[in-house]
């Protein structure tokens, strides 16, 4: 099974080690992977701010990017879920019309590959008692509608103690360009959902979702509190224990 | 008051709003609250996504035949002897309701909670017709905001949110010569006995529609305070405000949405009053002998055949204001619209301009927490990206600001072509690592690994604003160059 | 007498432009689903019961079980409970046909014609207590189904500060589905048809529960299982 890397525009930018410990992770289940060079961005930050025009060149070439590829595995649910919508984007009389329609059938995020599409629950990881919570993003949850995986996967990291994230429902306050343009709100959303953080008392906070994350962290760190803030990637490639690995079942193919 | 609730700028009244920490912590709480009563009323129901599925198939088909039911609606409210007025807009509304109220030379008004009677702003034109007119809000939360000399509403179903029981006593204090305590029990007591009388003396009830039955002309409200039952048994005459979209074929359809309302505006199964009503009849002693309906476009007609069709089938349960996480923080006031929260941001811009309103869609992070909740299935999210693709690509109005959008546009040319991405990696690493960094890193993990920058420019201004920046690794580090590395090693 | 409609013909001409001048062919609505009349339409009189009991409780209406030998009694304690004073009846043939007596040496009766507007208004607002039979139980949210009419106006089911609401058993169906088709095809008598859940209350006041508000203070079913 060959799987293409989706590495989104933020990790490729920003952050390396949640990229590579998704390449690890999915390498130790046996999984082949390549990384289509010709792949940019989801065009969301660009699409959602109005720019519907200006973003259809993007949007075409993450399409052509991925177009020979037989499973597309991104890193942020916000950016797979970005790929689920594409097909509504054309005509019906566009080419690109298919091509979307393949490239939203082909695509997931990296939990949801792991769970549904592998059919796997523990990939070995292995802590020493810490506590986390985890943030749910709003689009991996709403707009590619997984609301299992993540929790799953986590379940079954040994030694991680996960503790229920108050108001897991509501946004973070990241939104893409709305944290930039909306700043006066988007604080006080991340103020809230910073306490709600704190007030679990998780020593370590893990999304599957860089945008969140980098939102969430950057107002801890801009308070000065601690805390460890994961990549739900870079949690199960930690301290892997290779005994424990459930064994990849036939694909499931899960409707999703 | 109208549609526009505020001549301020939104971000003077994002400012205001930071400021109320009581509404804010009150709308929290109202959410929370709601968020169990909602979600556990649906899920006793059963079939959550089916029902949807009804209720959306019901407001579809009525929007479709919006002239058959508005035709069939109208000629058996006049087959009853009532009266019909079709207003284009507030204007014509007003004038129709001031003409009954002088040919009535009545003096005592009462009215029971209506949305679109606030929007086109008809406590103002009535107060204006006489030195001694007396016209009383009867929702408990609405007569509040009256006594408090007509603030204005903060929440589609509970517009008092704001005030607090203290802030409610003093009020009834000074304006109803009150004495008791802030107990919410007592205060309620107080507002009943004084509205009492005025009703007993009430020669005229005005109140809004929550569906219209186009088969027999009724009108159909639901309220749990039976103000509108009042409203409806003792003034010999009603008048009806209604959106023209606010119709059903049948009460067998209304019942439907009456469950899908009630289980969304406050998680209970029906609300207490739901009644079906008209004129009354020859041999009946009370309800109105004289009734009459005005059915209002005011801008709604502009949403009929667009991309925005979709934001008539609002039932106005509220349900999308209670999951909100913006409306959550800035609260009601703050969308300057009397429809605030997602539904607001999507209505307010169609029956007001994008002058006016334009800044609304904006003011969302496209969670899509009000997709998911909504019973009638209005995509909000997708009709607020589409509010602003009008704005930008359409009519160019840029309305955030030509400097960001610039920097939008170069977003654009960047993210849609591979070298020039290319160029964008290479460069990440040396623009942020020359901006002034934060002292400290108490953030453990890989984001923060090569440093954050606590003050950027530009489009990262907004960032850096409220946190810090993690600063890019240099290019030779980054996840394309080690998968390179990678696969070469293998 | 027949009303008038005003400015019809420009409304709807706006309404057609929009969509391109072209009207789309009427056709009825045909449901999706029947949902609707079959959910909990397989339950049994007694599960249906139980359901209804423990919504009342959570409408903070006051639910009582009897039969049609002791619901005269039973009227007559919760008349005394409420407080006595004046009580109102309607002028109905079900009353009769049920049964029903009440007893109280201040009754007065809901007088069927135009002219009693102000009479009988005036005497719903100076009962402390009415008594009515209900068209309809529904199980699910714990409602009744009145009407108003010619005998029994919309002010006596509102003003009074108590309700009695006699409930024949065999009046009770799933849901609101079942009554709105009853009232669908059987055209209901008067011009006003009512759903009631309990007592009128109100979340207005920082969103804490005040149980009476407008309408009535208390909501007493008195459900008769073998009528």
């Amino acid at each position: 099974m060959k799987v293409s890397i989706f590495s989104t525009c933020v990790m490729d930018l920003m952050f390396p080690q949640v990229g590579i410990a998704m390449v690890e992770v999915l390498e130790r289940l046996g999984i082949d992977t390549d990384l289509p060079e010709q792949q940019v961005c989801c065009g969301q930050p660009t699409y959602n701010s109005g720019l519907v025009k200006e973003s259809m060149p993007t949007i075409k070439n993450q399409i052509d990017a991925f177009e020979h590829s037989d499973y597309v595995v991104g890193i942020a649910g916000s950016c797979s879920g970005m790929f689920k919508e594409y097909p509504h984007m054309f005509k019906e009389d566009d080419p690109y019309k298919q091509k979307a329609i393949d490239l939203a059938n082909k695509s997931y995020e990296f939990t949801q590959f792991l769970y549904h599409v592998l059919g796997v629950k523990d990939v070995g990881a292995t802590f020493n008692g810490e506590k986390a919570t985890y943030h749910r993003s709003c689009h991996m949850t709403r707009i590619l509608g997984e609301r299992e995986a993540p929790f799953i996967l986590l379940n079954h990291v040994e030694g991680l103690e996960m503790l229920p994230l108050p108001h897991i429902e509501n946004c973070c306050g990241f939104g893409g360009t709305f944290s930039v343009k909306s700043p006066e709100i988007s604080e006080m959303m991340v103020t809230e959902k910073m306490n709600d953080v704190v007030s679990t008392g998780a020593e370590i906070l893990i999304s599957a979702d860089l945008g969140c994350l980098m939102n969430i962290a950057g107002k801890f760190n801009r308070e000065g509190k601690k805390i460890k803030v994961m990549h739900i990637a870079e949690v199960l490639n930690t301290n892997v224990d290779l005994e424990r690995i459930d064994s990849v079942t036939n694909p499931v193919f899960a409707k999703i | 008051m109208g549609l526009s609730t505020s001549t301020k700028t939104f971000a003077e009244r994002l400012e205001d709003s930071k400021k109320d920490k009581f509404a804010q912590a009150a709308v929290a709480r109202a959410q929370d609250t709601q968020w169990e009563k909602r979600e556990s009323s649906r899920e006793e129901l059963g079939n959550w996504q089916e029902w949807r599925d009804i209720a959306e198939s019901i407001r579809q088909h009525t929007l479709k035949h919006l002239p058959h039911y508005l035709t069939e609606f109208s000629d058996n409210v006049a087959a009853r002897g009532g009266h019909v007025f079709f207003a284009a807009d507030a204007k014509e509304a007003n004038d129709y309701v001031k003409k009954i109220v002088l040919e009535k030379n009545a003096k005592k008004i009462v009215k029971s909670k209506s949305m679109v009677t606030t929007e086109v702003d008809i406590d103002p034109m009535l107060v204006s017709l006489s030195d001694d007119m007396d016209v009383l809000e009867t929702d408990l939360a609405e007569f509040i905001l009256q006594v408090a000399d007509w603030d204005e509403p903060s929440h589609i179903v509970f517009p008092a949110l704001h005030k607090n029981r203290d802030q409610i006593r003093e009020i009834f204090a000074a304006k109803l010569g009150y004495e008791g305590d802030n107990d919410p029990v007592n205060l309620a007591r107080c507002a009943r006995d004084t509205m009492r009388k005025l009703f007993l003396k009430s020669e005229v009830g005005i109140t809004g529609c929550n569906f219209a039955i186009a088969n027999t002309g009724d009108i159909n409200l639901s309220t749990n305070e039976g103000n509108a039952d009042l409203t409806i048994s003792i003034p010999k005459t009603q008048i009806v405000l209604m959106g023209m979209e606010r119709i059903v074929p049948s009460i067998k359809e209304a019942e439907i949405l009456d469950n899908m309302l009630a289980r969304s505006a406050v998680g209970q199964k029906l609300t207490t009053y739901v009644t079906f009503a008209g004129q009354k009849a020859d041999d009946e002693s009370d309800g109105p002998e004289d009734f009459h309906v005005v059915i209002l476009d005011n801008g709604r007609s502009n949403a009929i055949g667009t991309e925005f069709e979709s934001i008539l089938q609002c039932i106005r349960c509220g349900a999308c204001l209670n999951v909100c996480p913006v409306y959550r923080q800035i609260g009601g006031h703050a969308y300057g619209s009397i429809y605030p929260g997602p539904i607001g941001s999507v209505l307010s811009p169609v029956l007001g301009g994008y002058e006016q309103y334009g800044d609304l869609p904006y003011a969302s992070t496209l969670c899509g927490a009000c997709t998911e909740t909504c019973p009638v299935k209005i995509p909000l999210h997708e009709l607020l990206i589409a509010h602003r693709r009008v704005m930008e690509d359409d009519l160019k109005m840029h309305h955030d600001g030509s400097f960001v959008n610039m920097e939008m546009n170069a977003v654009g040319m960047g993210t849609g072509h591979p070298a020039m991405f290319g160029m964008a990696m290479n460069m990440a690493h040396a623009g942020l690592s020359m901006l002034p960094k934060a002292k400290e890193i108490t953030v453990e993990g890989s984001l923060f690994e090569y440093g954050a920058v606590r003050k950027a420019p530009a489009l990262a201004k907004g960032w850096t604003d409220v946190r810090d920046l993690p600063v890019a690794p240099p290019h030779k580090e980054q996840f394309r160059q080690w998968y390179k590395k990678h696969k070469a090693g293998k | 007498m027949t009303g008038t409609i005003e400015n019809r013909e420009k409304f709807l001409a706006t309404l057609l432009e929009k969509r391109g001048g072209v009207e789309l062919p009427f056709e009825a609505y045909q449901p999706i689903s029947n949902l609707p009349e079959t959910h909990l339409a397989h339950l049994t009189t007694d599960e249906l019961l139980a359901i209804a009991r423990d919504q009342a409780a959570r409408v903070s209406a006051n639910l009582i079980e009897t039969t049609a030998s002791k619901m005269n009694e039973v009227i007559a304690g919760l008349i005394e409970k409420s407080g006595g004073e004046q009580v109102m009846i309607p002028t109905t043939d079900e009353f009769d046909h049920f049964g029903i007596q009440v007893e109280s040496n201040q009754l007065v009766q809901w007088k069927i014609g135009a002219e009693y507007r102000d009479e009988n208004i005036m005497a719903a607002q100076n009962s402390n207590v009415a008594v009515a039979v209900a068209k309809f139980f529904l199980a699910e949210s714990a409602t009744i189904a009145v009407e108003s009419e010619a005998g029994q106006g919309r002010s006596l089911h509102f003003l009074p500060t108590h309700y009695i609401s006699v409930i024949p058993l065999s009046r009770m169906v799933a849901r609101s589905t079942q009554a709105a088709s009853w009232f669908e095809e059987n055209k209901k008598p008067g011009s006003t048809l009512h759903f009631i859940s309990g007592p009128s209350n109100s979340g207005d006041i920082e969103m804490q529960l005040v149980v009476g508000l407008h309408g009535p203070l208390e909501i007493n079913y008195v459900i008769v299982k073998d009528l």
